[in-house]
């Protein structure tokens, strides 16, 4: 008995110095610089395809960077975690990437409502985070310190969305249907302003849950109603069955959406019924600019397919880091915040990133964009902050 | 009008989901949460076939049928069977058929994952327009087959041997084993016919919604409101909730607001549990003594 409990106690404590040996910090040289990077999105449910993206661009990017010491000393960290597109589970994850892999910056999340949840955390840890997939202004509209943006702000892509259908299109009377979520709801107060304040007459104002199948009565109504532009705010899936539904209910009204459902499984569901919706994106893999072509040619040998827009902003980001980290050459939160709010000079794949007092990236090109045989199509460019 | 034609399929759908509540309640006694699943399994079967392996359409809805009726009975066998054999409470098995929802949304999730797939319609997706409303060649083929297989449904229990002996089960479990009919064959043939009809509703609303591994909870959940709203274990009853389910949701959905649709439908079901527990559609039983 007396044997048996000292060789349980010689394997726990051998246990211990193993585990506390293994453990990352102690197995690294001293005087390797390492930026810790944590990434939340969502990689398996509804969203999973902008989170997975998100997730594979960031790899490459970090990958690249330490190739070619594109940070200087120090070398880039990645961690993931699954969000799921769930608040609850985003928050859980942030959490765990602060407190458990004490990474230095976190990227994330997708979901408007995730990363708001998760703002909860970076500010009170005092940790700067970037989203490269959120589009919702709230998320820069209430004056938080550590919070950055390289999505396109909301509010640029409404006004920019509206500018267009009455400039160009001439169209005059128009509906919106958006998501009943915090993406689609602050979505459907900027197009409210949006149309508001360019002289459109908006004849419905229409939700829909996440999740829902039938959206006949409010195409019924939109209908009724004689709008002559549908504006969207959503995801892909329901945007996709939308227009199909339209289509069938012989709905001819123009269709217009955001960069949320900018993904190609959006053509891929809603086949014909999709063509000539204009969208809002930040990125077209079919540029002829150089910086995306590198890209797209080395996501494209990596991955076997093409960048959607969250990937591209997503390796923006890396670069951003790295830049700011270069400059800060501290982790210091309070350092690596100022390094990265005075970001400019660089040309990445989605423009000349600046960011204004709110966090909002205003040098980041906004290409309005129409799906034709399946495809976005360019249509014209403009300045996020114009 | 247009409301009542979009509100006819999505009635149907809701009544051969409904159905298979209303069957295996009757004649098993339990509530089967897995009947929205096996939509779910059904439309990915059909998937499967029609989509990537490019077969026939009548050919992959009846493969997809017998294939989610075997599922039925297995699980009616490896999961009901044991816990009725130690004479586990009702709500045991209640619970054990929440697990094989769970269970089935999760291998769905594993194999075809998290993105919906599309499911092109057998006959086109273009509408045909009369005067102001437009008809869809799929939701006329919803509706069709849909009655097609409530009769077949309605044959089978009226005129089969299996279906008399699954008829006596639901009256009087008790006498029917008295009188000697096999009422492990009729729980297994309950599960199988149910299945079916779920797996059919599958197949018809995939073209319509997509197919996603969580699917079924939505359908599952409404076609449960339908069979209360006819009363559970009623058949025709099921038949008339499922159609009067779905087309209160579109006039609502369309006259109130869009976003109370569900709300509208579940509020439905606590009236009809708290003012007519027995159905809207029920006739009343006069119980011998």
């Amino acid at each position: 008995m007396v044997r048996d409990k000292k060789l349980l106690s010689t394997m726990v404590i051998s246990m211990l110095v193993f585990g506390v040996l293994s453990l990352p910090g102690y197995t690294r040289s001293l005087n390797e610089k390492v930026l810790k990077i944590g990434v939340v999105g969502p990689e398996s449910g509804g969203s999973a395809q902008l989170g997975q993206a998100q997730h594979k661009a960031v790899q490459m990017a970090v990958e690249e960077i330490n190739a070619s010491k594109g940070a200087g000393d120090w070398k880039l960290e990645a961690y993931f975690e699954d969000d799921e597109g769930n608040p609850t589970k985003s928050a859980n994850a942030t959490n765990k990437l602060l407190q458990k892999s004490e990474v230095n910056v976190i990227i994330g999340a997708i979901n408007s409502s995730c990363t708001l949840a998760d703002m909860v955390y970076t500010e009170r840890a005092g940790i700067p985070q970037i989203t490269a997939g959120s589009t919702g202004a709230d998320i820069t509209g209430q004056g938080k310190k550590w919070i950055f943006r390289t999505a396109v702000n909301d509010e640029f892509q409404a006004n920019a969305l509206v500018k267009y259908a009455v400039n160009v299109l001439g169209i005059k009377k128009v509906a919106t249907l958006t998501a009943a979520d915090d993406y689609g709801q602050s979505g459907a107060k900027l197009l409210k302003a949006a149309a508001d304040k360019y002289g459109l007459e908006l004849v419905a104002t229409l939700t829909y849950n996440n999740g829902d199948k039938d959206f006949k009565p409010q195409l019924l109504t939109i209908k009724d109603k004689g709008a002559k532009g549908i504006f969207l705010w959503g995801l892909y899936t329901e945007a996709a069955l939308i227009a199909r539904q339209a289509q069938q209910l012989g709905v001819n009204s123009q269709l217009f959406g955001a960069s949320g459902m900018a993904a190609m499984k959006l053509m891929e569901l809603g086949e014909q019924a999709v063509e000539g919706m204009v969208l809002t994106q930040s990125f077209l893999p079919n540029s002829w600019d150089p910086k995306v072509k590198d890209f797209v040619t080395k996501y494209r040998q990596k991955y076997n397919e093409d960048p959607i827009p969250h990937a591209a902003q997503a390796y923006d980001t890396v670069y951003i880091l790295a830049d700011a980290i270069k400059r800060s050459k501290s982790m210091a939160p309070a350092k690596l915040r100022e390094a990265i709010s005075k970001t400019s000079w660089l040309q990445l794949v989605t423009g000349s990133p600046r960011f204004n007092g709110r966090g909002d990236d205003v040098g980041k090109r906004l290409l309005i964009t129409k799906i034709q045989d399946g495809k976005f199509v360019f249509i014209k460019a403009v300045t996020a902050g114009e | 009008m247009q409301y009542f034609l979009n509100g006819l399929p999505i009635g149907a759908i809701y009544a051969l989901v409904a159905l298979g509540y209303s069957l295996i309640y009757a004649s098993a006694g339990v509530l089967n949460w897995s009947q929205g699943d096996m939509v779910m399994l059904g439309a990915y079967i059909g998937y499967l076939l029609y989509r990537l392996l490019g077969i026939n359409f009548v050919v992959s809805l009846g493969v997809s049928m017998v294939a989610v009726a075997l599922i039925g009975m297995l699980v009616e066998r490896s999961v009901l069977r044991p816990l009725r054999k130690r004479q586990a409470p009702a709500i045991n098995m209640v619970i054990a058929t929440l697990g094989v929802a769970i269970i089935s949304r999760n291998i769905a999730l594993v194999i075809w994952g998290p993105d919906a797939q599309a499911f092109p319609s057998p006959v086109g997706s273009s509408s045909v327009q009369m005067g102001s409303l437009s008809i869809i060649p799929q939701d006329i083929l919803i509706v069709s087959v849909g009655l097609a297989v409530m009769l077949f449904l309605q044959y089978f229990l009226g005129y089969t041997r299996e279906g008399k002996a699954l008829r006596a089960v639901a009256q009087d479990r008790a006498a029917a084993i008295l009188m000697g009919v096999d009422v492990k064959n009729s729980d297994a043939l309950a599960f199988a016919v149910s299945s079916m009809m779920g797996a059919a509703a599958g197949i018809l609303i995939a073209p319509v919604f997509f197919v996603t591994f969580n699917m079924g909870s939505g359908i599952g959940l409404k076609g449960f409101v339908a069979a209360v709203v006819g009363g559970l274990g009623n058949i025709p009853g099921a038949i008339a909730g499922g159609f009067f389910l779905g087309l209160t949701e579109s006039m609502a959905g369309g006259k109130i607001s869009s976003g109370y649709r569900d709300v509208i439908a579940f509020v439905l079901l606590i009236l009809v549990l708290w003012l007519k527990p027995s159905g809207l559609f029920s006739r009343r039983i006069h119980q011998k003594v």
